[in-house]
Protein backbone atom coordinates (compact mmCIF):
# COMPACT_ATOMS: atom_id res chain seq x y z
CA UNK A 1 0.00 0.00 0.00
CA UNK A 2 1.22 3.62 -0.53
CA UNK A 3 2.47 5.36 2.01
CA UNK A 4 0.64 8.25 1.26
CA UNK A 5 -2.81 6.28 1.42
CA UNK A 6 -2.83 6.98 5.64
CA UNK A 7 -3.34 10.41 5.05
CA UNK A 8 -5.42 10.43 2.53
CA UNK A 9 -8.67 11.12 4.09
CA UNK A 10 -6.82 14.20 6.33
CA UNK A 11 -5.88 15.86 2.88
CA UNK A 12 -9.35 15.53 1.45
CA UNK A 13 -10.80 17.01 4.34
CA UNK A 14 -8.20 20.07 4.30
CA UNK A 15 -6.95 19.07 7.93
CA UNK A 16 -3.11 18.35 6.93
CA UNK A 17 -0.66 20.99 7.65
CA UNK A 18 0.32 23.03 4.57
CA UNK A 19 3.66 21.13 4.38
CA UNK A 20 2.17 17.87 4.76
CA UNK A 21 -0.85 19.05 1.72
CA UNK A 22 1.49 20.00 -0.77
CA UNK A 23 3.94 16.62 -0.65
CA UNK A 24 -0.01 15.05 -1.00
CA UNK A 25 -0.70 17.60 -3.86
CA UNK A 26 2.42 16.70 -5.59
CA UNK A 27 1.59 13.08 -4.94
CA UNK A 28 -1.59 12.11 -6.01
CA UNK A 29 -1.81 13.09 -9.66
CA UNK A 30 1.30 10.68 -10.22
CA UNK A 31 -0.37 7.85 -7.82
CA UNK A 32 -3.09 5.96 -8.73
CA UNK A 33 -3.58 3.94 -6.07
CA UNK A 34 -4.31 6.99 -4.24
CA UNK A 35 -6.10 8.67 -6.92
CA UNK A 36 -8.66 5.52 -6.74
CA UNK A 37 -8.72 5.28 -2.79
CA UNK A 38 -9.40 9.04 -2.90
CA UNK A 39 -12.17 8.88 -5.19
CA UNK A 40 -13.67 5.90 -2.60
CA UNK A 41 -13.45 7.35 0.45
CA UNK A 42 -15.00 10.71 -1.27
CA UNK A 43 -17.74 8.61 -2.34
CA UNK A 44 -18.54 7.32 1.01
CA UNK A 45 -18.27 10.85 2.91
CA UNK A 46 -20.86 12.00 0.03
CA UNK A 47 -22.84 9.12 0.87
CA UNK A 48 -22.95 9.24 4.67
CA UNK A 49 -23.74 12.80 4.19
CA UNK A 50 -26.61 12.49 2.11
CA UNK A 51 -28.06 9.65 4.67
CA UNK A 52 -27.29 10.89 7.63
CA UNK A 53 -29.71 14.54 6.31
CA UNK A 54 -32.40 12.36 5.02
CA UNK A 55 -34.30 11.74 7.90
CA UNK A 56 -34.19 14.21 10.39
CA UNK A 57 -35.73 17.23 8.28
CA UNK A 58 -38.55 15.67 7.64
CA UNK A 59 -38.83 13.83 11.38
CA UNK A 60 -38.71 17.23 12.64
CA UNK A 61 -40.88 18.98 10.39
CA UNK A 62 -44.16 18.70 12.58
CA UNK A 63 -43.28 16.39 15.49
CA UNK A 64 -45.96 17.89 17.87
CA UNK A 65 -49.00 17.80 15.54
CA UNK A 66 -48.11 14.49 14.12
CA UNK A 67 -49.47 12.68 17.59
CA UNK A 68 -51.34 15.38 18.50
CA UNK A 69 -53.99 14.65 16.41
CA UNK A 70 -54.45 11.25 16.39
CA UNK A 71 -54.32 11.76 20.23
CA UNK A 72 -57.04 14.01 20.10
CA UNK A 73 -59.14 12.22 17.79
CA UNK A 74 -58.71 8.91 20.44
CA UNK A 75 -59.45 11.36 23.51
CA UNK A 76 -62.39 12.19 21.83
CA UNK A 77 -63.71 9.07 20.63
CA UNK A 78 -63.02 7.20 24.25
CA UNK A 79 -64.24 10.22 25.96
CA UNK A 80 -67.23 9.76 23.89
CA UNK A 81 -67.64 5.32 24.61
CA UNK A 82 -66.79 5.78 28.41
CA UNK A 83 -69.16 9.24 29.12
CA UNK A 84 -71.80 9.02 26.80
CA UNK A 85 -74.57 7.01 27.75
CA UNK A 86 -73.99 7.35 32.12
CA UNK A 87 -73.34 11.06 31.28
CA UNK A 88 -76.42 11.82 29.32
CA UNK A 89 -78.33 9.96 32.08
CA UNK A 90 -76.94 11.30 34.93
CA UNK A 91 -76.92 14.72 33.56
CA UNK A 92 -80.74 14.89 32.39
CA UNK A 93 -81.87 13.24 35.94
CA UNK A 94 -79.57 16.60 37.29
CA UNK A 95 -81.46 19.05 35.08
CA UNK A 96 -84.64 17.58 35.79
CA UNK A 97 -83.82 17.69 39.80
CA UNK A 98 -82.59 21.35 39.25
CA UNK A 99 -85.58 22.55 37.65
CA UNK A 100 -87.78 21.32 40.47
CA UNK A 101 -85.49 22.81 42.65
CA UNK A 102 -86.17 26.04 40.97
CA UNK A 103 -89.54 25.79 40.14
CA UNK A 104 -90.70 28.80 41.69
CA UNK A 105 -89.10 30.83 38.88
CA UNK A 106 -91.95 31.41 36.68
CA UNK A 107 -89.78 31.11 33.53
CA UNK A 108 -89.06 27.83 34.08
CA UNK A 109 -92.33 26.58 35.39
CA UNK A 110 -93.65 27.39 32.02
CA UNK A 111 -91.10 25.37 30.04
CA UNK A 112 -92.01 22.51 32.62
CA UNK A 113 -94.81 21.57 31.50
CA UNK A 114 -94.55 21.37 27.73
CA UNK A 115 -91.55 18.93 28.44
CA UNK A 116 -93.34 16.16 28.22
CA UNK A 117 -95.90 17.14 25.45
CA UNK A 118 -93.36 18.50 23.32
CA UNK A 119 -90.15 17.06 23.80
CA UNK A 120 -87.65 18.20 21.86
CA UNK A 121 -87.08 22.09 21.14
CA UNK A 122 -88.54 23.11 25.16
CA UNK A 123 -86.36 20.41 26.67
CA UNK A 124 -83.34 21.95 24.83
CA UNK A 125 -84.21 25.35 26.37
CA UNK A 126 -85.09 24.21 29.78
CA UNK A 127 -81.91 22.35 29.47
CA UNK A 128 -79.80 25.21 28.81
CA UNK A 129 -80.84 27.20 31.30
CA UNK A 130 -80.37 24.92 33.77
CA UNK A 131 -76.78 25.22 32.73
CA UNK A 132 -76.76 28.36 33.06
CA UNK A 133 -77.42 28.49 36.75
CA UNK A 134 -74.83 26.50 38.03
CA UNK A 135 -72.11 27.36 34.67
CA UNK A 136 -69.29 25.42 36.95
CA UNK A 137 -69.86 21.64 36.05
CA UNK A 138 -67.19 19.39 37.36
CA UNK A 139 -64.64 18.42 35.72
CA UNK A 140 -64.01 15.15 34.63
CA UNK A 141 -60.45 14.08 34.16
CA UNK A 142 -59.29 11.34 32.23
CA UNK A 143 -55.46 10.16 32.10
CA UNK A 144 -54.58 7.88 29.07
CA UNK A 145 -51.41 6.54 28.64
CA UNK A 146 -50.13 6.86 25.22
CA UNK A 147 -49.09 2.71 24.84
CA UNK A 148 -52.58 1.75 25.97
CA UNK A 149 -53.64 3.36 22.56
CA UNK A 150 -50.94 3.14 20.26
CA UNK A 151 -48.34 0.59 18.92
CA UNK A 152 -45.23 1.05 21.02
CA UNK A 153 -42.97 3.35 20.06
CA UNK A 154 -45.35 5.44 18.25
CA UNK A 155 -44.93 8.04 21.06
CA UNK A 156 -41.70 8.72 23.47
CA UNK A 157 -41.77 6.40 26.22
CA UNK A 158 -43.94 7.76 29.48
CA UNK A 159 -46.40 10.20 27.65
CA UNK A 160 -49.80 10.15 28.82
CA UNK A 161 -52.59 12.25 27.64
CA UNK A 162 -54.93 13.88 30.23
CA UNK A 163 -58.24 15.40 28.91
CA UNK A 164 -60.39 17.63 30.51
CA UNK A 165 -63.82 17.69 29.64
CA UNK A 166 -67.10 19.78 30.15
CA UNK A 167 -70.18 18.29 29.90
CA UNK A 168 -72.86 19.95 28.94
CA UNK A 169 -76.45 19.96 30.23
CA UNK A 170 -77.58 18.21 27.40
CA UNK A 171 -74.66 15.08 28.01
CA UNK A 172 -72.80 16.18 24.80
CA UNK A 173 -69.32 16.72 25.57
CA UNK A 174 -68.33 20.50 25.56
CA UNK A 175 -65.05 22.36 26.06
CA UNK A 176 -62.76 19.26 25.45
CA UNK A 177 -59.03 20.05 26.28
CA UNK A 178 -56.32 17.45 25.87
CA UNK A 179 -52.90 17.79 26.67
CA UNK A 180 -50.01 15.51 26.76
CA UNK B 1 -8.40 25.13 7.83
CA UNK B 2 -9.87 26.90 10.06
CA UNK B 3 -11.83 29.47 7.66
CA UNK B 4 -15.15 28.20 8.55
CA UNK B 5 -15.10 29.00 12.30
CA UNK B 6 -15.02 33.14 11.40
CA UNK B 7 -18.75 33.69 10.72
CA UNK B 8 -19.47 31.80 13.97
CA UNK B 9 -17.73 34.62 16.55
CA UNK B 10 -20.37 35.98 18.54
CA UNK B 11 -20.08 39.28 20.97
CA UNK B 12 -23.28 40.09 23.78
CA UNK B 13 -24.44 42.81 21.16
CA UNK B 14 -25.99 40.27 18.72
CA UNK B 15 -28.40 39.50 21.88
CA UNK B 16 -29.50 42.70 22.58
CA UNK B 17 -32.60 43.94 21.29
CA UNK B 18 -31.32 46.47 18.99
CA UNK B 19 -29.14 43.93 17.30
CA UNK B 20 -30.49 40.65 16.97
CA UNK B 21 -30.24 40.40 13.60
CA UNK B 22 -27.05 38.34 14.28
CA UNK B 23 -28.60 35.88 16.86
CA UNK B 24 -31.53 35.54 14.57
CA UNK B 25 -29.24 34.61 11.58
CA UNK B 26 -27.25 32.23 13.58
CA UNK B 27 -30.44 30.54 15.08
CA UNK B 28 -31.75 29.90 11.20
CA UNK B 29 -28.43 28.80 10.24
CA UNK B 30 -27.51 26.26 13.03
CA UNK B 31 -30.76 25.16 14.23
CA UNK B 32 -31.25 21.98 11.53
CA UNK B 33 -27.74 20.86 11.74
CA UNK B 34 -27.92 20.59 15.55
CA UNK B 35 -31.73 18.78 15.05
CA UNK B 36 -30.38 16.43 12.51
CA UNK B 37 -26.91 15.38 14.88
CA UNK B 38 -29.96 14.91 17.48
CA UNK B 39 -31.93 12.71 16.24
CA UNK B 40 -29.25 10.66 14.50
CA UNK B 41 -27.96 10.47 17.95
CA UNK B 42 -31.04 8.80 18.90
CA UNK B 43 -33.32 11.77 20.11
CA UNK B 44 -36.86 12.02 19.65
CA UNK B 45 -37.79 14.76 17.26
CA UNK B 46 -39.42 16.23 20.17
CA UNK B 47 -36.46 15.77 22.42
CA UNK B 48 -34.25 16.91 19.57
CA UNK B 49 -36.39 20.59 19.41
CA UNK B 50 -36.40 20.90 23.10
CA UNK B 51 -32.39 20.24 23.41
CA UNK B 52 -32.01 22.95 20.61
CA UNK B 53 -33.88 25.57 22.61
CA UNK B 54 -32.48 24.62 25.49
CA UNK B 55 -29.31 25.00 23.65
CA UNK B 56 -29.62 28.69 22.03
CA UNK B 57 -31.24 29.93 25.74
CA UNK B 58 -27.77 28.62 27.46
CA UNK B 59 -25.80 30.74 24.53
CA UNK B 60 -28.04 33.72 25.04
CA UNK B 61 -27.56 33.29 28.88
CA UNK B 62 -23.47 32.45 28.25
CA UNK B 63 -23.06 35.08 26.05
CA UNK B 64 -25.23 38.05 27.80
CA UNK B 65 -23.43 37.02 30.98
CA UNK B 66 -19.88 38.67 29.54
CA UNK B 67 -18.52 35.13 28.29
CA UNK B 68 -17.38 35.95 24.39
CA UNK B 69 -17.32 33.09 22.36
CA UNK B 70 -15.05 32.30 19.23
CA UNK B 71 -16.54 29.45 17.92
CA UNK B 72 -20.50 29.67 18.80
CA UNK B 73 -20.86 26.90 16.35
CA UNK B 74 -18.50 23.72 18.35
CA UNK B 75 -20.11 25.18 21.76
CA UNK B 76 -23.77 24.43 20.36
CA UNK B 77 -23.09 21.53 19.20
CA UNK B 78 -20.98 20.27 22.57
CA UNK B 79 -24.16 22.19 24.72
CA UNK B 80 -26.48 20.21 22.84
CA UNK B 81 -25.06 16.95 22.71
CA UNK B 82 -24.09 16.93 26.30
CA UNK B 83 -27.67 17.51 27.01
CA UNK B 84 -28.38 14.73 24.13
CA UNK B 85 -26.14 12.67 26.44
CA UNK B 86 -28.41 13.11 29.59
CA UNK B 87 -31.75 12.29 28.05
CA UNK B 88 -31.06 9.66 25.51
CA UNK B 89 -32.83 6.57 27.02
CA UNK B 90 -32.99 5.10 23.69
CA UNK B 91 -29.73 6.30 22.48
CA UNK B 92 -28.27 3.39 20.31
CA UNK B 93 -31.57 2.53 18.62
CA UNK B 94 -32.56 5.01 16.59
CA UNK B 95 -29.37 5.98 13.95
CA UNK B 96 -28.83 2.40 12.48
CA UNK B 97 -32.54 2.06 11.71
CA UNK B 98 -34.02 5.18 10.35
CA UNK B 99 -34.12 5.38 7.04
CA UNK B 100 -36.53 2.50 6.03
CA UNK B 101 -38.90 5.26 3.66
CA UNK B 102 -36.84 7.83 3.44
CA UNK B 103 -34.21 6.33 1.17
CA UNK B 104 -36.42 7.05 -1.56
CA UNK B 105 -36.42 10.90 -1.09
CA UNK B 106 -32.81 10.73 -1.47
CA UNK B 107 -32.20 8.79 -5.01
CA UNK B 108 -31.44 10.70 -7.94
CA UNK B 109 -34.40 9.53 -10.21
CA UNK B 110 -32.96 10.18 -13.67
CA UNK B 111 -32.80 6.91 -14.91
CA UNK B 112 -34.03 3.05 -13.69
CA UNK B 113 -30.20 1.65 -13.51
CA UNK B 114 -29.13 4.98 -11.55
CA UNK B 115 -31.94 4.50 -9.07
CA UNK B 116 -31.16 0.75 -8.85
CA UNK B 117 -27.25 1.69 -8.41
CA UNK B 118 -28.16 4.46 -6.02
CA UNK B 119 -30.49 2.09 -3.68
CA UNK B 120 -28.27 -0.52 -3.45
CA UNK B 121 -25.18 1.59 -2.45
CA UNK B 122 -27.68 3.31 0.29
CA UNK B 123 -28.57 -0.10 1.23
CA UNK B 124 -24.59 -1.21 1.82
CA UNK B 125 -23.97 1.99 3.59
CA UNK B 126 -26.97 1.28 5.94
CA UNK B 127 -25.78 -2.41 6.41
CA UNK B 128 -22.18 -0.91 7.15
CA UNK B 129 -23.00 1.98 9.89
CA UNK B 130 -23.40 -1.06 12.76
CA UNK B 131 -19.84 -1.54 12.62
CA UNK B 132 -18.64 1.78 13.02
CA UNK B 133 -18.14 2.90 17.15
CA UNK B 134 -20.08 5.29 19.24
CA UNK B 135 -17.28 7.97 18.41
CA UNK B 136 -16.68 7.15 15.12
CA UNK B 137 -20.36 7.91 14.53
CA UNK B 138 -20.25 11.03 16.51
CA UNK B 139 -17.48 11.72 14.47
CA UNK B 140 -18.98 11.00 11.01
CA UNK B 141 -22.18 13.04 11.86
CA UNK B 142 -20.67 15.83 12.77
CA UNK B 143 -18.25 16.07 9.95
CA UNK B 144 -21.33 15.39 7.74
CA UNK B 145 -22.26 18.77 9.36
CA UNK B 146 -19.19 21.00 8.26
CA UNK B 147 -17.50 20.75 11.85
CA UNK B 148 -13.74 20.31 11.28
CA UNK B 149 -11.71 18.31 13.10
CA UNK B 150 -10.51 20.90 15.73
CA UNK B 151 -14.37 21.46 16.51
CA UNK B 152 -15.54 18.53 16.62
CA UNK B 153 -13.09 17.75 19.23
CA UNK B 154 -14.66 20.72 21.24
CA UNK B 155 -17.89 18.88 20.93
CA UNK B 156 -16.97 15.53 21.73
CA UNK B 157 -14.28 16.64 24.63
CA UNK B 158 -11.21 14.67 22.71
CA UNK B 159 -8.00 15.51 21.00
CA UNK B 160 -8.31 16.80 17.58
CA UNK B 161 -5.45 13.94 16.55
CA UNK B 162 -8.68 11.20 18.27
CA UNK B 163 -10.90 12.91 15.87
CA UNK B 164 -8.19 12.66 12.84
CA UNK B 165 -8.24 8.56 13.79
CA UNK B 166 -11.53 7.94 14.08
CA UNK B 167 -12.84 9.82 10.78
CA UNK B 168 -10.02 7.88 8.95
CA UNK B 169 -11.48 4.88 10.64
CA UNK B 170 -14.59 5.17 9.94
CA UNK B 171 -14.17 5.73 6.22
CA UNK B 172 -12.06 3.23 5.66
CA UNK B 173 -14.72 0.58 7.23
CA UNK B 174 -17.33 2.62 4.98
CA UNK B 175 -15.39 2.10 2.09
CA UNK B 176 -14.35 -1.38 2.41
CA UNK B 177 -18.20 -2.71 3.60
CA UNK B 178 -19.39 -0.37 0.85
CA UNK B 179 -17.46 -1.99 -1.89
CA UNK B 180 -16.53 1.43 -3.32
Amino acid sequence: MCKFSSKLIAWLDKELLDTEAAAMDQHIPACRECREQANAFRQVSHSFAVYARAVPPRAASSPRRRWLVPAAIAAVVLAGVLLWPRGRAATQLEVQQRAQAVAPMPAIAQHRVPIAAHRSPVRWRVQKQAAAWQPVEPTIQIVIPADALFPPGTFPEGVGFVADLRLAADGSAGGLVVRP
Amino acid sequence: MSGDSVPFALSASAFSSTDSGEATKLFEELRKPLLRYLVCLGLSPDEAQDVVQDAFLSLHRHVTSGNSQENIRSWLFRVAHNQARNRQTSYQRRFAAPLDGSCDDMLDHRTPERELLAKEKFRQLRAAIPSLTEAERECLLLRAEGLRYREIGEVLGIATSTVADSVDRAIRKLAEKCNV
